[in-house]
């Protein structure tokens, strides 16, 4: 069967001028959220404030409300130093391709210093392992060199795919170093455990203190909570990603 | 408040066996798990070991 897919524009909309200089951190959905969950868990420890949002006619017709405010599913989030992008709703396999193009757009007009992708790999034995693996992947040697600096693991060979990749593509295109953290994960579960291991690994290449622990004590809730947009990221990812023959 | 609430499952099937896997958040004792095999069906039910205060309908959700 032929699937014809449409591709839709992206927008961004700023709600307020940002310094040059952040650390972008993309947390959009993918395997087991483990970029969604660590975003939040950033988002809400640091305290930071939506700075900008995403807009495109492929989004589905959802507001979040906070304390009686609409607030955009798809946004980015920051506190003067990092600057957050997650999404509370899947994406959609027909923006794929210009969401990363219009954030590699974007995180160059905005000078940021350099991109982490956090992300989940799918892992069948996942609920034998205690604590996941993370590994690293970067779009330079410069970045490589660092990652085994700050001690984590590279992915020495394999394929990538998803916004992410895209993103470590696009970001190379236009010479801002960027990383991808990657940890062992769930395949279609949301796995805070894998979340707390991936920020971990984030505090070991930013040089900084990131408390896990509350994560991890509300693993259970985070996991209901984020049932059906794990279930609805996995659908998606699957729709937008081909396989790789090696 | 929810009632029931539909886990997130994979089936996989091999050469002599069908393996379920489920998300079960707030089950912490294999005791609140219940499983009943009938014919063409298998029936597991899991009562929470707290309550859940999120109302999710269609079109709108209201936490707390």
């Amino acid at each position: 069967m032929v699937v014809h897919l449409e591709y839709y524009d992206v927008d961004v909309v700023e709600l307020e001028p940002l310094p040059p200089n952040l650390i972008a951190i993309e947390g959009l959905p993918d395997i087991g959220l483990v970029g969604v969950i660590s975003s939040f868990h950033l988002i809400e420890k640091m305290h930071m404030k939506p700075v900008a949002y995403f807009k495109s006619v492929a989004l589905p017709p959802i507001q979040s409300v906070k304390m009686g405010i609409i607030q955009e599913p798809m946004a980015a989030y920051s506190d003067g130093k990092l600057l957050i992008i997650t999404s509370e709703v899947p994406v959609p396999a027909s923006i794929v391709k210009n969401l990363s193009r219009t954030i590699a757009d974007w995180l160059y007009e905005k000078r940021v210093s350099f991109a982490v992708s956090i992300n989940g790999y799918p892992t069948q034995r996942r609920i034998e392992i205690q604590k996941p693996e993370v590994v690293g992947v970067s779009n330079s040697e410069k970045g490589l060199e660092i990652l085994k600096e700050k001690g984590i693991k590279p992915l020495e060979e394999g394929y990538l795919a998803g916004i992410f990749a895209e993103l470590l593509s696009l970001l190379k295109d236009r010479n801002i170093d960027a990383y991808a953290i990657i940890a062992e994960s769930f395949p279609t579960y949301p796995d805070p455990g894998a979340a707390a291991s991936a920020l971990e690994a984030l505090s070991k290449l930013l040089d900084m203190k990131i408390d896990v622990q509350e994560l991890l004590e509300k693993a259970d809730e985070i996991r209901l909570n984020l049932k059906d947009l794990s279930a609805k990221a996995t659908q998606n990812k699957m729709e937008a990603v081909p396989s790789m023959y090696r | 408040m929810i009632d029931n609430v539909e886990p997130l499952s994979e089936i996989y099937e091999t050469s002599d066996s069908y393996i379920i896997t489920m998300d079960l958040p707030f089950i912490t004792d294999k005791n609140q798990i219940e499983i009943y095999a009938k014919e063409n069906e298998l029936e597991i039910i899991a009562t929470m070991n707290r309550k859940v205060y999120w109302s999710s309908f269609e079109g709108f959700g209201r936490k707390g």
